[in-house]
């Protein structure tokens, strides 16, 4: 079934949406915690997850207004807490859930989904993600309620509150909690960024309907949010360029663009180039394309890329893009907005590698490395480059922003996060260690750095000066270091092989290094 | 319009037609979120809107037949 069709040309109806049967294995535990029915809600969601490639099992608790919050099953990859707000009749109901969201954070340390309904409620509380369906409300008004239902269903919501519930938590906000959000958005050029063939219909020719113009300042927005923007197209490059520069009307402009790969070389191609110079797998690419043979010879050749099939009527691309799963951040960090920069700066840094000694090339580019012990105002950045890193990362432990906080509050353990400047950009956190004592040993639990900052010279300063400076606050020189060996470590595994001899799953020893301090600026910074 | 809504009930049900047929008069065949996803498709499907009591009554396949023929009538 074409779910794209399914779900966006279509406007399935709710039986068709029952019927639909999931094909994605169920490889996540969703907690359901609520005072009001959830199954409706699930038993319309599950094309919208496939569409997203998740299968999961929602577990459910007991209905409890008290938010007790017992018997949650242990290996929940996240909780849904599904409350029905009008049910309290108290004054004091906000600071009541927000107590008990902080007792939530203490037991159970994965992403959570907070869902009022029927009234709103403020949280500052950092784990949890509020979905406040405004956007439900603004469309049915008092529509959004039936209380007709209520004695069977257990839930005030409408058929179409919960049907429109199902679809934003099936394609938006389930997938961005659990996994990790894409990073490039690939864009053809014809009939998809505007209407009409560049090559015959010249620059001037080339329509941007008002469809095109709110899809390109989507796209424009997204680059200011940090996802890059690329383009593959087969088209002369100076034409491309040229258009850029003369249709002042684009709200998408050169600048916004991390790579143009213009010729006429296979999508595939551009594709698997674009990846390599962003340094990202081809499973965080969503390519978008109007023509059906490109989607499907880029998926056989890349079959993990993410597509969307761009229309004629590109508000429908738009909408398709709005809702795309793992395309939603719930927490921007500043490195997000730094990542485009940094790799246009990456150029720069190669070229400067090519003409110069290894000291040389360091010296030029005066870096400066900032490692931050404890530092609890970066705890959520190294969450979320926790979760984010494949490449270069020791155990993949996806470590969850309370499970962070936690290791940084306590004296028998340390998170060092290590940030990264030089002369052409700053990188931000791209750096952490993460250690705990254990007796008399530093077990180095976890160590992840972004693979923009790996190959200029201080993966082992980075490394290994962020372990020496655990060893430091741990108080002890001996060392257990863990490693796990996935289906994409290699550059960790390497890593491993060169500085310690061996990637065995658990090297041990007595640790030191000393910082190359004539080479690279250090601060240390501790809270 | 008979056929259509012991279709959609069998559906739902994941019963045959023809054995819901059989048991046109019985209660209990339903439990009360397949009784909801009964309503909302047959709601969907007629472009109607039940009352709550009406909700209520329909209990088995006999009345839903008389409720939704009363209400094209």
């Amino acid at each position: 079934m074409d779910l794209q069709s399914f779900i966006f040309e279509q406007k399935p109806t709710r039986k068709q949406l029952l019927d639909y049967k999931a094909v994605t294995e169920k490889n996540f535990k969703v907690c359901v915690y609520r005072n009001h029915s959830f199954e409706l809600v699930e038993n319309t969601i599950s094309a919208y997850l496939d569409y997203a490639g998740i299968g999961v099992d929602f577990i459910y608790s007991d209905y409890d207004d008290s938010l007790t919050f017992l018997s949650i099953p242990d290996d929940a990859d996240m909780l849904i807490l599904w409350l029905d707000i009008s049910r309290y009749k108290n004054d004091n109901v906000a600071d009541f859930i927000n107590a008990r969201l902080e007792y939530l954070s203490e037991i159970f340390t994965k992403p959570v989904l907070f869902v009022p309904f029927g009234g709103n409620v403020k949280t500052e509380n950092k784990q949890a993600v509020v979905y406040s369906m405004e956007d439900i409300q603004s469309q049915l008004a008092d529509k959004m309620t039936d209380l007709r239902m209520e004695p069977f269903t257990g839930t005030k919501m409408s058929a179409s509150a919960v049907s429109m519930a199902a679809r934003q938590l099936g394609l938006v906000y389930i997938p961005a909690l659990l996994m990790p959000a894409l990073k490039a958005v690939v864009v053809d050029l014809d009939n998809t960024l505007y209407k009409g063939v560049l090559g015959e219909d010249g620059i001037d020719g080339i329509e941007l309907t008002k469809g095109h113009k709110r899809l390109q300042e989507k796209l424009h927005q997204l680059s200011q949010q940090g996802y890059f923007i690329c383009v593959a197209s087969k088209n002369d490059e100076r034409d491309v360029v040229e258009m850029f520069e003369k249709r002042t009307d684009f709200p998408l402009r050169k600048d916004d663009l991390s790579k143009l790969c213009v010729s006429w070389e296979s999508k595939a191609s551009s594709i698997g180039e674009i990846a390599g110079y962003l340094n990202i797998g081809v499973d965080s690419i969503l390519f978008i394309d109007d023509n059906y043979g490109e989607i499907n010879a880029v998926q056989s050749q890349h079959p993990s890329v993410h597509t969307i099939r761009a229309y004629d009527d590109a508000e429908l691309t738009l909408k398709v893009l709005d809702n795309f799963p793992r395309m939603r951040k719930f927490i921007e960090q500043k490195e997000d907005s730094l990542r485009k920069n940094d790799i246009i700066a990456n150029e720069k840094r190669r070229a400067l590698k090519e003409a110069l000694s290894g000291d040389e090339y360091i010296k030029s580019l005066g870096m400066k490395l900032t490692y931050s012990i404890n530092c609890m105002e970066n705890a959520s950045r190294v969450a979320e480059l926790a979760n984010k890193t494949n490449q270069f990362i020791f155990c993949y432990k996806r470590y969850t922003l309370p499970e962070i906080e936690e290791m940084m509050k306590s004296e028998k353990s340390c998170v060092i996060s290590v940030s990264l400047s030089d002369n052409l950009s700053e990188s931000g956190i791209i750096g952490v260690c993460c250690a705990k004592l254990n007796d008399d040993t530093v077990e180095v639990e976890e160590c992840f750095v972004s693979c923009r900052a790996l190959g200029r010279g201080l993966d082992e300063c980075i490394v290994l000066g962020a372990i020496g400076l655990a060893c430091k606050k741990l108080g002890t020189a001996k060392v257990r270091i863990g490693f796990t060996k996935g289906e994409r470590n290699l550059p960790a595994e390497k890593f491993l092989i060169k500085n310690f001899g061996t990637a065995d799953s658990v090297h041990s020893g007595m640790f030191s290094y000393t910082m190359p301090e004539e080479l690279v600026e250090i601060t240390v910074k501790e809270n | 319009m008979e056929e259509r809504i012991y279709e959609l009930v069998a559906d739902i049900l994941g019963k045959d037609i023809e054995e819901l047929k059989s048991m046109a008069d019985e209660k209990g065949l339903w439990d009360s979120l397949k009784r909801v996803e009964i309503m909302f498709a047959l709601e969907e499907e007629f472009d109607i809107v039940f009352e709550a009591d009406e909700i209520v009554y329909m209990d088995t396949m006999n009345k839903i037949l008389e409720t939704i023929g009363k209400k094209a009538d």
